[in-house]
């Protein structure tokens, strides 16, 4: 038995034949499929890189039904490490765009993913300062407003 | 290497989002990044507060004053915000239930999904709404004080994880339970239960096995009727068949409850239900010791084997009275007390009871086999002297029971004379609780060949005393007066005479009951007479009887034609408590 295949096409036009069970995992794509089957479908906003890693992701995650039984093909343990090997690989841009590209396909696990990287990073920081210069955020405030915000939060930072 | 600030051109849900993966303390720190950050903090959609950081002796420039203002920050800033977790950790037992309850009383009205509390402060009961929610879908609690549960809904709740739980009793836990109609998690992976009830004296509990009981402190129990149910999957695990009849005993144990009862071992009365019984063999592989144990029930059931029942006799080595409800046993390859008869030839016990003697539920539950076990009580028992059969019949032909009582062989028969028989039937179940239970304690004419006469006795004494004991009106028979439940006893038709009767045989009944029956609160006799002097002599001696088994008992006399009550004053009886 042959499985169906979809076709997905990036912002440069390249195109992806993905198994449909895979590219399901996406709410978005399972309700594009169903409204426009036999069609290719265009994701303008994603570069053929992040859709290669959202593809990559989704294979790996998904479930097949016809299989018989969980036919997942790792233990819940082995893809959690798999996912934090994955998202370690990526640099911080790609990363942004991929936690963009699983929010607007709506892959809720994948967002997940990358904003627990995020997260990470974010908590590995020892000050604002770190965090700031981690994720080249500039600073509009001022001395006194920064004093002021800590006074008003009475959180010891 | 890119100088591009990526995150901060995130959409704020999606900012919000990764700020709930970190504590909240963490989020706040980057509001202090950017204009951009400002706030976005406090909208992350799980609030995680911890207020172990201001405890820190060595932060000196915040207090426990900080936290509280810094939670009513974030909870001001985040409102008409969804919330999908909230997670209050106070180990700082200053800060005041009143607050905490003020910021729980946002959270739960912004339908939170998620709640996980870790308090430390004192209770005192004021915080019985957080258990009425109807969004609430996980509830962990881990609170220091006792908690005591007036009313629980939860309908949506499904994992319930009690972590430290410590309730006033078991019923407040019950409710709980009751209250959470979804639960598919009872209490999670933290399933534990506490009990921290030194004065408990009476113990009703009946629940499903926990996976831990950290803390059982019964100091002062001294009776306690457990119902300890195995749950669906220790069922499935244990293999436990439909009719219990496995030959081999079970290799592993499927749950814990020894640590249970070890807690409660210092009972003096237990009671068993059929499903605590189970439980025993599949869920207690040592069985403590309970040294003070002198009355047990077992509740038994076609469908459960007796397997623990031997291991749990010979942990009992004060036991003197042993009472079965129902004699079921369903398997058909052993006896009972297979392997058992050195326990039982060297058996203390004294009196042996059986309640819902004769009752047959299954075709493998027939008579013979009821009055096999009991013949082989008596034969291998050597320090029975009474033998109480409840048999339920309505047939006095069943009650000479010709086949046990005359064909037995005669050194049997030696046995059979040393314990005193008494078989008690059901002859009107309005009259029954009383007269029924009296006859059982009279000495004489109860021995076997006489039940006939016992028979007829209790005929009278239900006319006599239409007793209407309302606790225990349901369960009949099942315990002897001197540990006999009832609170309250009232005679209607007190002192009409029939025959040969008279009223001192009546009032010398009644104060059988005031020796004999322990929980006794309330006596009411309903006089039939028009005269007072009669009503106030009753009264009188009632009053001034000196054995008392139950002292704070009140007893009225009530006089039915004249409406004319004397009532024992409380503090005379309290009098008599002390002399007692």
């Amino acid at each position: 038995m042959s499985k169906k295949m979809i076709v997905l096409k990036s912002s440069e036009g390249v195109s992806f034949v993905v198994e449909e069970a895979v590219a399901r995992q996406s709410k978005i794509i399972s309700f594009l499929v169903e409204e426009f089957p036999d069609r290719e479908l265009p994701l303008t906003n994603m570069t053929s890189e992040i859709l290669r890693k959202t593809i990559e992701y989704c294979k790996k995650h998904v479930v097949e039904d016809d299989g018989g039984g969980d036919s997942s093909s790792s233990s819940s343990g082995d893809l959690k490490e798999w996912d934090v090997k994955f998202v370690a690989e990526i640099d911080q841009p790609r990363l942004m765009d991929l936690l963009m590209a699983a929010n607007y396909l709506d892959i809720p696990s994948l967002l997940d993913v990358t904003c627990q990287k995020v997260a990470d990073t974010i908590a590995a920081c020892n000050d604002e300062k770190e965090i700031r210069a981690t994720f080249n955020i500039e600073n509009d405030f001022t001395e006194e407003e920064v004093e002021a915000i800590r006074m008003e939060n009475q959180y010891p930072i | 290497m890119s100088s591009i600030d990526y995150i901060s051109g995130l959409p704020d849900c999606l900012i919000t989002h990764i700020l709930s993966f970190v504590s909240t303390k963490e989020a706040a720190s980057t509001s202090v990044l950017a204009k951009r950050w400002r706030y976005l903090f406090a909208f992350s959609p799980n609030l995680d507060l911890d207020d172990s950081i201001y405890l820190n002796p060595e932060n000196k420039i915040t207090s426990p004053r900080s936290f509280v203002h810094f939670v009513d920050r974030v909870l001001a800033l985040h409102q008409n915000i969804p919330l999908n977790r909230f997670s209050l950790k106070c180990e700082d037992a200053a800060i005041h239930l009143a607050i905490i309850a003020s910021w729980l009383l946002k959270v739960m009205e912004s339908g939170v999904l998620d709640l996980d509390l870790n308090i430390s402060c004192e209770m005192n009961d004021s915080l019985p709404w957080i258990f009425v929610n109807e969004t609430l879908v996980r509830l962990k609690l881990r609170v220091q004080d006792i908690l005591s549960i007036s009313n629980a809904n939860l309908p949506k709740v499904k994992t319930l994880c009690l972590d430290q739980f410590i309730v006033e009793t078991c019923d407040d836990f019950a409710k709980l339970l009751n209250g959470c109609q979804a639960l598919e998690e009872t209490i999670g992976e933290n399933n534990s239960v506490s009990f921290c009830t030194p004065n408990l004296v009476f113990l009703d509990y009946s629940d499903t096995i926990a996976d831990k009981y950290p803390k059982v402190e019964f100091g002062s129990l001294v009776e306690a009727r457990l119902d300890l149910r195995m749950t669906e999957d220790q069922l499935v695990e244990a293999k436990v068949s439909n009719d219990d009849i496995v030959i081999s005993p079970p290799e592993e144990m499927v749950g814990n409850v020894t640590k249970f009862l070890k807690g409660i071992c210092n009972v003096k009365i237990l009671y068993l239900s059929q499903y605590t019984l189970q439980a025993l063999t599949y869920c207690c592989k040592a069985i403590p010791e309970f040294n003070n144990l002198i009355h047990l029930t077992i509740q038994t059931h076609p469908e459960v084997s007796w397997r623990s029942l031997p291991a749990l006799l010979k942990n009992c080595p004060k036991i003197e009275t042993l009472v079965f409800e129902g004699l079921h046993y369903g398997d058909t390859i052993h006896t009972p007390w297979e392997g058992t008869s050195v326990w039982l030839s060297s058996s203390l016990v004294k009196k042996l009871k059986v309640l819902e003697f004769g009752v047959i539920f299954t075709y493998l539950d027939d008579m013979d086999k009821q009055m096999d076990t009991i013949k082989y009580f008596v034969e291998t028992m050597p320090n029975l002297e009474e033998v109480v059969l409840y048999y339920g019949t309505p047939n006095e032909d069943d009650l000479k029971l010709d086949s046990f009582f005359f064909e037995t062989p005669p050194s049997l028969k030696r046995r059979l004379a040393k314990a005193l028989f008494f078989l008690v039937i059901d002859v009107d179940d309005l009259d029954l609780n009383i007269s029924s239970e009296m006859c059982c304690q009279l000495p004489s004419e109860m021995f076997m060949s006489e039940t006939m006469g016992l028979h007829h006795k209790l005929k009278n004494c239900g006319e006599e005393d239409k007793g209407l004991c309302k606790p225990w009106e349901e369960e009949g028979l099942r315990t002897c007066l001197s540990s006999s439940p009832v609170k309250v006893l009232k005679i209607f038709k007190f002192g009409e005479i029939f025959g040969d009767e008279d009223i001192e045989e009546q009032i010398k009944q009644v104060q059988h009951f005031l020796e004999t029956m322990p929980n006794l609160e309330q006596l009411v006799l309903y006089y039939d007479t028009s005269f007072d002097e009669d009503v106030n002599e009753v009264s009188a001696q009632l009053q001034w009887h000196p054995r008392v088994a139950s002292p704070k008992c009140k007893i009225s006399v009530i006089s039915d034609g004249l409406c004319l009550s004397s009532t024992v004053p409380c503090s005379v009886m309290s009098k008599w408590g002390r002399l007692l």
